[in-house]
């Protein structure tokens, strides 16, 4: 018995390359579906209703922008 | 019957097509900046001003009104009652690999979200569809 195979680049870009795969079909069936799963709209509303959670999501939204445009 | 206009006639309007036109415009402007330089810092800074300005009045206006918890905006009251685990299990999913792949090394091998922008990046059209896109979902968050 060997040690386990190390983890590979093409390992990792496939993993993504799947967690995003499953985010758009989620999305899509949030849509086409008939809303057997919840989107990512009907998630993040209840959390915009109230303010420190708002606050909190657009704190988030300004952080993506300055960490990959500006840094 | 005199009603609402419809979500195209809404995007055809000439004030959206001309929002759409200069948003484009801006990212396109933005992707052309360095990252660490002065003008990646003024041409993010604006829309940050901009929306956090924007913000803050509609803050204000809310409170002076007495204004309730903001209701769904045109979102269909259906879209609340499917499975709500799906979509946050798979972002859990990838904060866990993100974690994985920020402690592990080498980068090449282990490409994290941000190494996997740049990346992506690399050429001006993309650089400016992911400016775009966030701008549009700032504007999004603004607006729900």
């Amino acid at each position: 018995m060997g040690s386990p195979p190390p983890v590979t680049r093409a390992d990792c870009y496939a993993l993504w390359a799947v967690l995003l795969g499953l985010l758009v079909v989620g999305e899509a069936l949030a849509h086409l579906g008939h809303h057997r799963v919840r989107g990512f709209a009907a998630l993040v509303t209840p959390l915009l209703a109230r303010t420190p959670s708002r606050l909190a999501l657009f704190l988030g939204w300004m952080w993506l922008g300055w960490h990959f445009f500006a840094r | 019957m005199a009603g609402r206009p419809t979500t195209l006639a809404r995007w055809a309007s000439p004030g959206y097509l001309a929002a759409l036109v200069a948003t484009g415009a801006y990212s396109w402007w933005v992707a052309t900046t360095t990252p660490f330089s002065v003008g990646a810092d003024v041409a993010t800074a604006i829309p940050l001003g901009v929306l956090g300005a924007l913000a803050v009045v509609q803050w204000r206006a809310d409170r002076a009104n007495g204004a309730p918890a903001r209701p769904l905006r045109r979102l269909d009251p259906a879209a609340a009652t499917g499975a709500a685990w799906p979509l946050p299990t798979v972002l859990l999913a990838a904060l866990a690999f993100e974690l994985y792949n920020l402690f592990s090394a080498p980068r090449s091998v282990h490409p994290t979200v941000s190494s996997l922008y740049d990346s992506a990046a690399g050429t001006h059209a993309w650089k400016a569809v992911f400016v775009l896109a966030w701008l549009a979902l700032g504007w999004d968050l603004l607006r729900r």
